[in-house]
């Protein structure tokens, strides 16, 4: 451990030469392993985002080990840079240091272990760098039953799509709560692990989610306390019986129903993992990420997706349910006996595994983002108009998500569409709009936080976030911070 | 407390402290602030003490009760100034970690009973949000009067509550057994008086539904802790389901625990047993409705004739999981069939249902919790010694027959060494198996005190030696506990230190709890 969580001078060499800087860096990890930007670099929407132009970005490095990443952290702080931290070059889930501080981005992707996959246990225990379609084909090759649940694309990090707080799709959907157990390095270089892998010896790391005393692990995600290097996933037994389905919906006022209905099944685990609800242009998105050809001439307006998963009787009896309870629902039609291209892109997804791979992640100049709601029809009616009242002409893509307790729609433009001036303002103004009712957001782009610092996040807990920035970060390598008033009497 | 006397506390002297209470007086009035001139005083201390009856070294200065945040607020105010340390609670029935009581003597009780409001239920999104003196017969009565069609998940004794419960990182046994996954969004006070909505904040649809909020999820910084004060919880409740069906399998030979453990792991795992059963020994399951002088007269661990007699009579088996199924009638079928197969395997097991355990206490009062329903049979267990008390010892460890034999082994030659019954359940998660101890002995007698505690510190270094973490611990163990987790130099410590010291720079907040101590105080071991 590197000493106490103290502050050291911080020697202000800001104007180091990149290449001073660069031989700096190279003293920890061979020099092969440092660079400046390479042009084909994606790291998700990160470089290109407003707050983080990359001029201010003047390094790559590429630590193997968590030792290396101990030394650079604390040498990257105290030559006044900030520490900019993506898991991947494809860069979901990757943060940008101070923003006011030249940066240095930590790019984590040599560090993709799997150290441990746990049949009987059912659970693995990865390295940052580790992405989606790797510890798919980890499953796949050793023939291990058991489930992920993947992002669509592949290419992710795992441990940035838990940063991220994603859903996928199956009983495992959230992806916050299927982490147990992190070790993290802090600005200081510190070298700490949560829960069970705090204790010398103990086998409970990734099957327990607790150590004695707080619990450190959700200041971990969508927040820039620490840097991940290694993490617990959960992982699901394959279930007996799976049984995928969709139902076509005719219209908007039809999707708002199903909201309604389908809410005690989701609440009760009839429905035990997500139900996504896509519009036309959505599904035809995923077709067009996923490369294939053919078009969706014939869908309906609003497809829903979802899945039972369990013991085979069950799976039947749950089926039953599912039915009655959408019955009766003019121009519906529900079958689990998909049609259409995009069909097995869905049976896919609900099986948890990525349907595309594509290293450009989050693609820099598409605009997306996911608001969240109450599930309920009028919610689902509020969130639906708040976007298109003002993005129609953008041809937005629409899809819902309904878990237990919470309905998300999640928001996709176009890229031409998003390249567009008025199209970004139009979309930060619907964004803000329904923010300012009350709607939640969930989202990567950093110049969305500021709306949600401002209107969504009570100011108590800035404060208090200031305070854990002092304490974790005092160097404020990984976040601008303010002062934290230690004593207000 | 194993490593001879701690050292002298920061509290403050007697002409301070007088001050101190005549300023809670004149925010709080007088009836408000209980001081040593009152009888009240001496309801804060732990019941199952297991040092001294008389013991003086966790006397607290006085007690305040406030009625409100504005009030917690000036008490805020009030102990930074005179740098007078404060003890919440909440409702205060920690029986079997230590009560009621502080680390140290000399401090100021911040009872939060008064605040009992049940601020929200909403039926359609079924959630709650709860004051700290929120008991789960308080919730439940609610639920009921009101015609909910919720349930809560109330922990082991009915008169403890949600939020404290959370912050204890309490246990319950239905299908939202794990409260730390149930829990959404939290008020806060902090140690300079700043009020935090954790969670996305109370102006917004989603407070109670969203417990990630926008940036870092915060809410487990308070469990086990000393950042702040908790004075508001929101709680997902489980709707009511379709039917639930408890039921009981007892297994004859104390070695079949092995084949038990192997079978039960695939069903927690694919969720055929969708709750927290647990899984009891002999004596945890006999001591319900039995005492232990009718089945042996002498002291000393249960002898076999002793154990098949109480096995008859309670038909019981050496080990009792109480368990249920939840839903329509016809899922409930289907995942008895399986569970039945499975374990059908394990030599000498027997299954029984509500039909057959009419009158038995265990079988009742594990069926209630299961169903929702709070109970307090759990104190019929320290009759078991006559007038009996429990002193809790709590291990995680996978959920893997050789190691759940081999931990049984060890704590029940433990026990059995320091003159007690092996009075333990294994509590079943999907991945892992909580091991609970329950050593009852008898209150206020001395050298059952210093054998409970012997073998406290008996069981914790097995278990630590072994790899199996405490998720919980007494008060009087909470820095043995903590320094435990130790990896990296105390890593995680030292980290947790770094917050308290930025977050109550003043060092006033529950000094001690969980093994944190602030940065003044002499118990800080330095890096």
């Amino acid at each position: 451990m590197a000493g106490p969580l103290s502050a050291p001078q911080e020697t202000m060499t800001q104007d180091l030469t990149t290449e001073q800087l660069h031989a700096r860096l190279a003293t920890v990890v061979d020099a092969e392993h440092v660079s400046a930007l390479p042009p084909e670099a994606f790291y998700g929407g990160l470089l290109n985002s407003d707050l983080a132009p990359d001029a201010h970005l003047r390094a790559v490095v590429r630590p193997a080990s968590a030792e290396q990443l101990q030394r650079l952290a604390p040498m990257i702080a105290e030559l006044g840079h900030g520490l900019w931290s993506s898991a991947n070059a494809c860069g979901n889930g990757a943060f940008a240091g101070h923003r006011r501080k030249p940066g240095v981005l930590l790019d984590l992707s040599r560090m993709n272990r799997i150290i441990e996959v746990d049949r009987r246990g059912a659970f693995a225990l990865i390295e940052a760098g580790v992405s989606f379609d790797q510890l798919a084909a980890h499953l796949r090759e050793r023939d291990l039953p058991l489930w992920l649940d993947a992002d669509a694309n592949g290419a992710h990090a795992v441990a940035g799509s838990i940063a991220e707080r994603q859903w996928g799709m199956t009983p495992y959907g959230d992806h916050q709560a299927a982490q147990c157990g992190l070790e993290v390095v802090l600005a200081n270089g510190t070298l700490l692990r949560t829960g069970m892998g705090a204790l010398p010896g103990s086998d409970c790391w990734p099957r327990y989610k607790y150590n004695f005393g707080p619990a450190l692990d959700g200041l971990f995600s969508r927040a820039r306390f620490g840097i991940v290097t290694k993490l617990g996933l959960w992982l699901m037994p394959a279930p007996r019986r799976f049984l995928p389905f969709m139902v076509t919906l005719p219209d908007l006022a039809t999707v708002a129903t199903v909201v309604e209905r389908l809410r005690p099944l989701l609440l009760d685990g009839t429905l035990p993992g997500r139900v996504s609800i896509a519009s036309h242009l959505s599904d035809g998105a995923l077709l067009a990420r996923a490369q294939r050809t053919a078009t969706q001439d014939n869908a309906a307006p609003w497809t829903l997706y979802a899945a039972l998963y369990g013991l085979a009787d069950n799976v039947e009896c749950h089926w039953q349910t599912v039915n009655q309870a959408l019955a009766g629902l003019a121009g519906a039609r529900i079958t689990s006996e998909g049609t259409g291209p995009v069909w097995p892109l869905w049976r896919q997804r609900l099986r948890g595994e990525p349907v595309y791979s594509d290293m450009r992640g989050n693609d820099a100049s598409a605009l997306s983002f996911c608001l969240l709601a109450p599930s309920t029809a009028s919610d689902a009616l509020a969130l639906h108009h708040g976007v298109l009242s003002r993005l129609s002409e953008f041809a937005p893509q629409i899809t819902f998500q309904l878990a237990p307790r919470l309905l998300a729609m999640q928001v996709e433009l176009p890229v031409q569409a998003a390249d567009h001036q008025d199209c970004r303002n139009d979309a930060l103004a619907a964004i803000k709009d329904l923010v300012d009712h009350g709607y939640g957001l969930r989202h990567s782009a950093p110049a969305l936080d500021d709306i949600l610092a401002t209107r969504h996040t009570h100011a108590g807990l800035r404060h208090l976030y200031d305070g854990l920035h002092t304490a974790l970060d005092p160097y404020a390598a990984l976040a601008t911070h303010g002062k934290f008033k230690r004593d207000k009497h | 407390m194993k490593r001879g006397a701690p050292p002298p506390p920061a509290v403050v002297d007697a002409a301070t402290g007088k001050r101190a209470l005549s300023a809670l007086r004149a925010v709080l009035g007088a009836q408000w602030v209980l001081d040593a001139s009152s009888p009240e005083l001496a309801n804060y201390r732990d019941a199952y003490t297991i040092v001294d009856v008389h013991d003086a070294a966790q006397r607290p200065l006085a007690a305040v009760l406030p009625a409100d945040v504005k009030q917690i607020q000036k008490i805020l105010e009030i102990a930074g100034h005179y740098k007078l340390p404060l003890w919440p609670l909440s409702t205060a029935r920690n029986l079997g970690y230590g009560g009621a009581a502080p680390r140290h003597a000399g401090v100021l009780m911040l009872d939060l009973k008064r605040m009992k409001r049940i601020v929200e239920v909403n039926e359609q999104q079924a959630y709650a949000v709860v004051e700290p003196g929120v008991s789960y017969l308080d919730l439940h009565d609610h639920l009921r009067e009101t015609g909910s069609r919720l349930w809560i998940d109330p922990t082991a004794s009915g008169w403890g509550g949600p939020l404290g419960n959370f912050l204890e990182r309490g246990v319950g046994y239905t299908p939202y057994g794990q409260h730390g996954e149930t829990q959404c969004g939290l008020e806060v006070l902090l140690a300079d008086g700043t009020l935090v909505e954790t969670a996305t904040s109370t102006e917004t649809k989603t407070r109670t539904l969203y417990r990630y909020g926008h940036r870092g999820w915060i809410d487990g910084l308070f469990n086990q802790s000393n950042f702040g004060i908790v004075t508001s919880i929101g709680v997902h409740l489980m709707p009511a389901p379709a039917a639930y069906r408890p039921y009981l399998v007892t297994v004859s030979a104390e070695d079949d625990l092995h084949a038990l453990i192997e079978a039960l792991r695939p069903l927690c795992l694919e969720g055929v047993m969708a709750q927290r059963a647990t899984l009891m020994s002999l004596p945890r399951a006999a001591a319900y409705s039995a005492t232990r002088a009718v089945y042996q007269k002498t002291a000393g661990p249960l002898r076999e004739d002793a154990r098949k007699q109480l096995m008859s009579a309670l038909t019981l088996g050496s080990w009792n999981l109480y368990g249920a199924l939840y839903g329509a009638e016809r899922v409930m079928d289907n995942h008895w069939r399986v569970l039945e197969e499975a374990l059908r395997e394990v030599p000498g097991v027997r299954f029984h249902f509500a039909d057959t355990r009419g009158n038995d206490t265990a079988f009742s009062c594990r069926a209630a919790l299961a169903g929702g329903t709070p109970s307090m049979d759990e104190y019929k267990t320290l009759d078991w010694v006559g007038a009996g008390a429990h002193l809790d010892f709590s291990a995680v460890l996978p959920f893997d027959g050789d190691t759940a034999l081999s931990s049984f082994h060890a704590a029940r030659d433990l026990c059995h060494s320091h003159g007690f019954d092996y009075c333990a359940e294994f509590q079943l998660e999907p991945r892992s198996l909580r091991h609970e101890v329950r050593v009852i002995f008898e209150r206020d007698v001395s050298a059952q005190q210093r054998a409970a505690r012997d073998l406290h510190v008996a069981l914790a270094a097995r278990s630590v030696h072994a790899g199996q973490g405490s998720p919980r611990a007494h008060l009087a163990f909470m820095d043995d506990t903590a320094e435990s987790y130790r990896w990296n130099d105390n890593a995680l410590l030292r980290t947790t230190e770094a917050i308290k010291d930025v977050l109550d720079a003043q060092g006033v907040l529950a000094p001690g709890k969980a093994g944190l101590w602030p940065g003044r105080y002499p118990h800080r071991k330095k890096p």
